[in-house]
């Protein structure tokens, strides 16, 4: 059985056992009945009209695309023209794009049916969805707990049957660990494989776009949609893609995995027994796998905590009410009053607090901190060279944890911060990373296998991902549009 | 490690503003931060040359030609397949 | 105690590129307010910059003019703070790593005035302030601009003069910008500071903006020399601050303190790539570029072109190509230079007229001419006559010039003959040594000609007649 939902879907819809309006109708009735917050703005009428549009296609004996007519959610701080896009953020509550991301428009293109924008943490920083200004997202399988972050409403989406998938972004694990802690697929690509062109950045040189879905088929299908050259953003890259559809079922005889040590500090016991049966998974099919220690990943989160901040105080200087967005509307004295009372009631905690910590490490007196992190970047970058030099991928877990309650931080952003150790060595370093689940601990909550390879190597995650998910296919859709084929 | 002063001048460098009752618990979550972020200059400077763009890896242009991606396919509004079988050896 | 006056400048020098620094958006002057802008200059959220890469070339041109190094590798920076004609409130421009580094502008005394660096920027929005409000126009932010970064090696209010003028020069000979200060495409910032002329150590900068003409920066520098001679003499610091010119008053004044706003923070721009200019790359900038002034000044030189007038000629660059253009293949150049410097600089009464050089006479017509003069069938008076007339007047130059060609129908031998035997007392006089008497026999057979003929070439026949 194919575990590709979107081939499901398709299917569904060319044999007509469904129409696309009925298809669209029930997605939009259940997003209505679900209380986890997972959506910030419904698209209902163009839904309505696109689905229209897909059943005359097919009632008129036309051939229709894979993706043509598949309902999908977007992370909302994906830029989409006449679509209301807040990144989650009092600033950006009345915002209407005049143009579309380069990864809209092409989902458009394939005739993908936009259900709505999905909430995330503020302008994406965060680990738990909680500092969306729009509430917090709960997690679909204990509604006691949180979804992950940022692209908390993305996976809630999916994971709960109200989008057949959802792209997010990924600066600092934030498709991979959302999606573990949802029990979905996350899939973080090369740096630069996918334009980030209407991606509303956090931190420009780590931001990844990414697909979200219930099976790694159907990742490998958005990936290869997705990943190509846009000359809009200088940083994606001009090299030829390897087609990762096409490699998912390769043999992964002598296939060399590596597995940190120093990554399961601090997990909990059951996402370690989980991971190393997943590994043991391998091994049984004719894998090699060694342990060892890398000091090196330990710096990431460090420097993480430099670089990130100071590309995001930059980025988020733009919004001071003057063009667009929130505009303090009371009395002022002078252009900075306005900015500054604008900033500051528009944004929300998190965000001050990081760009707070931007400016002090871009400043004067501390450029020291900014310019050791930018070299040891490098460093690590090198390292993890070396190392797949031994090891074809590396495995940890997506996560320390599984899905924490909420205010679990207790308010405190290192505590927050450090829910994402496992995953953002891979932005550190611009690797290809996914995150697939393999099993649930004791309260039934999903726990995620992370793969990270080398750069350009994507096609090799979806293949070893793949091979693992087809004798462990365990995720899971919690209510919503469900059906069988 | 911030100091009142130096906080309310990176408040007045980005345009942000905050209560006194803000402030004492916005500058501990600096700090905490910042602290953390400071265990980079426990290390040696790296050898690798810090002007080097992360980016400069991926400008090697492969020259190598890879079988054709189904990107076309998923963009022609209409598929010759029968639904299934992406996926070599593929069993229904 | 005696001083010496200290200065370096900064210089910004608009692209003239099609379009802006980091989109496609158009590079245009006059139009009305953000009609040129795009979701990337307006800092429309996700919007990303992509490098104008005509615009790195134009830089280059203007390094490799003055003498600079082009690196073969630089980084874009953002210079990070809040003003409302940023539309990011950031501006990306260069800082660690400038296109070029080093070079020079030598002045006429042969003195190197050294350039720190150049770099590239985009430009700001403007500001316009109304009775109603504050009103913010994009359409220059974005706009491609070079600064040229001076050391403080300028001396004297006429060395800043000259160096400008020169750097003028450059830019339009190099075909990168207007160049012109009226219009904003250069805009000069100052620094002064004097010193003891007995010591080597430098005093306080005090930096100087916001002027738009170069009298008023040469004033201002003027002043600012004896503002502050007079205080370190009678014992008061020199404070280092901003200062604005008041040209009613010809005084360099305060500008209001702004808290120390040079924590600009800049970081290496994430969203763009490193600059990587190759060898093959320098090579073709170098083959494409325009001949410089000093090039064409030593050229005009050597076809017998007075100093005085190639200086007129080169310091307009439309006017050098323009003569250029005449003088290819021409046999008269020198005789081209006068009419040029003459009749028609006349006409072009203002310098912006002669900048702009828009006339109605051709570079053919006026090759149409030069080849009448070298074939004697024209006197020079009356080609400069035939082009005063046809610029004043708007007529065509070719069917004008037909009333003062040297008609060779009739004879002048003869008509020469014929005068002098009838003023045989004008040759006695003559040959006695009244040099003057030919002069009138000259005029007579003129008269006969109806002030056609060429009058040495009558003087030459009646010399060999006598």
């Amino acid at each position: 059985m194919s575990r590709s939902l979107i081939l499901k879907t398709h299917k569904a819809l060319v044999s007509k056992k469904v129409s696309c309006l009925e298809l669209v109708n029930w997605y939009l009735s259940e997003i209505k009945k679900s209380d986890l917050n997972a959506f910030i703005t419904v698209t209902e009428e163009s839904a309505i009209e696109s689905a229209k549009k897909v059943d005359d296609k097919i009632r008129n004996g036309e051939k229709i695309g894979i993706l043509e007519g598949i309902p999908m959610s977007l992370k909302d701080n994906f830029s989409t023209k006449g679509i209301r896009t807040t990144c989650a953020s009092k600033m950006l509550e009345n915002y209407y794009p005049v143009y579309d991301s380069t990864v809209y428009d092409v989902l458009k293109k394939a005739g993908c049916i936009l259900l709505g924008k999905a909430n995330l943490d503020e302008f994406a920083m965060g680990s738990s969805n909680e500092t969306s200004y729009f509430g917090p997202v709960k997690n679909p399988h204990d509604k006691t707990r949180v979804a992950g972050g940022s692209s908390g409403g993305a996976c809630a989406s999916v994971a709960s049957g109200l989008a057949t998938f959802s792209i997010g972004s990924d600066t600092g694990g934030s498709i991979r660990q959302p999606a573990s802690f949802c029990g979905i697929v996350g899939f973080k690509p090369t740096y630069g494989a996918i334009s980030r062109y209407g991606l509303i950045p956090l931190a420009s040189s780590l931001d990844c776009v990414g697909p979200l879905t219930i099976s790694v088929e159907d990742a490998s299908i958005l990936f290869d949609l997705l990943s190509f050259y846009d000359p809009k953003d200088e940083r994606c890259s001009p090299i030829k893609r390897k087609p990762t559809l096409n490699c998912l079922e390769n043999e992964i005889k002598g296939l060399k995995i590596g597995v940190p040590t120093n990554c399961f500090y601090g997990s909990d016991e059951e996402t370690y027994n989980a991971v190393e049966n997943a590994v043991k998974f391998y091994e049984k099919l004719g894998a090699s796998v060694s342990f060892f220690e890398f000091p090196e990943l330990d710096l990431s989160m460090p420097i993480y905590c430099v670089l990130g901040r100071a590309e995001t105080a930059s980025n988020m200087s733009r919004f001071d009410g003057i063009r667009y967005g929130y505009k303090y509307d009371g009395p002022y004295k002078d252009i900075d009053d306005l900015m500054t009372r604008t900033r500051s009631i528009a944004f929300g905690e998190e965000v001050k607090r990081r760009i707070l910590v931007g400016s002090y490490v871009l400043s004067a007196g501390h450029k020291a901190l900014y310019k050791k992190s930018l070299n040891l970047r490098n460093m690590v970058i090198d390292s993890f060279n070396k190392r797949f030099t031994e090891f074809d991928v590396l495995m940890m877990p997506a996560s320390p944890t599984t899905a924490f309650g909420f205010n679990y931080a207790e308010g405190d952003p290192l505590k927050m911060q450090l829910a994402d150790i496992c995953v953002v060595p891979a932005n550190i370093a611009g690797l290809p990373a996914i995150s697939v689940p393999c099993g649930y601990d004791s309260n039934n909550l999903p726990i995620g296998l992370q793969i990270l390879g080398k750069q350009w190597s994507d096609d090799l995650i979806f293949n070893v991902a793949n091979v693992y998910e087809k004798e462990n296919f365990c995720a899971k859709i919690i209510g919503g549009v469900q059906y069988e084929v | 490690m911030v100091n009142r002063e130096e906080f309310l001048k990176l408040c007045k460098l980005s345009r942000l503003e905050f209560t006194d009752d803000e402030i004492p618990k916005l500058m501990e979550g600096m700090d905490s931060i910042i602290n953390f972020g400071n265990k980079v200059s426990e290390c040696k400077d790296s050898s690798i040359a810090t002007d080097c763009d992360v980016s400069f890896v991926h400008r090697e242009l492969s020259n190598i030609e890879y079988e054709k991606c189904i990107r076309d396919e998923l963009l022609s509004g209409g598929t010759n397949r029968d639904g299934f079988f992406f996926v070599k050896n593929h069993s229904n | 105690m005696k001083y010496d006056l200290v200065c370096g400048m900064e210089t910004h020098i608009e692209l003239s590129t099609l379009s802006k620094l980091f989109c496609k958006c158009r590079v245009n002057f006059g139009d009305s307010p953000n009609e040129n802008c795009c979701p990337i200059c307006i800092g429309a959220p996700g919007t990303l910059p992509i490098l104008n890469k005509q615009a790195v070339r134009y830089a280059i041109r203007m390094g490799l003019a003055l003498n600079c190094k082009i690196n073969s590798f630089s980084k874009m920076e953002r210079k990070c703070y809040f003003y409302p004609d940023l539309s990011k409130n950031f501006q990306t421009s260069q800082n660690d790593l400038p296109l070029c580094s080093g070079g020079f502008v030598q002045l006429e005394s042969g003195k190197k005035i050294r350039i720190n660096h150049i770099h590239i920027e985009e430009d700001a929005g403007k500001i316009k302030r109304h009775s109603d409000g504050i009103y913010v126009d994009y359409n220059r932010g974005g706009v491609p601009l070079i600064e040229i970064v001076s050391e403080p090696d300028i001396s004297s209010a006429d060395e800043a003069q000259e160096y400008i003028e020169k750097l003028q020069l450059f830019a339009r000979y190099l075909k990168i910008s207007s160049a012109r200060m009226q219009e904003g495409s250069i805009r000069c910032d100052v620094n002064v500071s004097v010193k003891p002329s007995n010591s080597n150590e430098l005093g306080t900068r005090v930096e100087i903006k916001n002027m738009n003409s170069i009298s008023f920066i040469s004033k201002a520098i003027a002043y600012e020399y004896e503002r502050q001679s007079d205080a370190l003499e009678g014992g008061l610091p020199i404070e280092q601050e901003t200062r604005r010119f008041n040209e009613a008053s010809g005084m360099t004044e305060s500008m209001r303190n702004k808290e120390n706003a040079s924590e600009y923070c800049y970081f290496p721009e994430p969203d763009l790539l490193s600059i990587c200019v190759t060898e093959k790359e320098l090579d073709d900038i170098k083959k494409e570029m325009p001949k410089l002034f000093s090039e064409r000044y030593d050229y005009y030189l050597n076809l017998g072109i007075s100093e005085k007038f190639a200086r007129l000629i080169i310091k307009y660059v439309n006017v050098s190509d323009y003569f250029d253009e005449v003088i290819r293949d021409c046999k008269v150049p020198d005789k081209i230079a006068s009419i040029i410097v003459g009749p028609i600089f006349s006409y072009l009464k203002t310098e912006v007229e002669k900048e702009k050089f828009d006339i109605s006479v051709s570079t053919d017509d006026l090759k149409y001419l030069g080849n009448l003069i070298s074939e004697d069938k024209i006197s020079n008076s009356n080609a400069q006559k035939v082009v005063s007339k046809c610029l004043e007047n708007g007529f065509d130059l070719k069917e004008e010039v037909k009333n003062f060609i040297s008609d060779d129908s009739f004879d002048l031998e003869k008509i020469c003959k014929d005068v002098l035997s009838q003023n045989t007392e004008a040759v006695k006089d003559y040959k006695n040594g009244k040099e003057k008497a030919i002069q009138a026999l000259v005029g007579k057979v003129m008269a006969q000609t109806k002030g056609r003929a060429n009058p040495e070439k009558i003087l030459s026949i009646m010399k060999s007649l006598i």
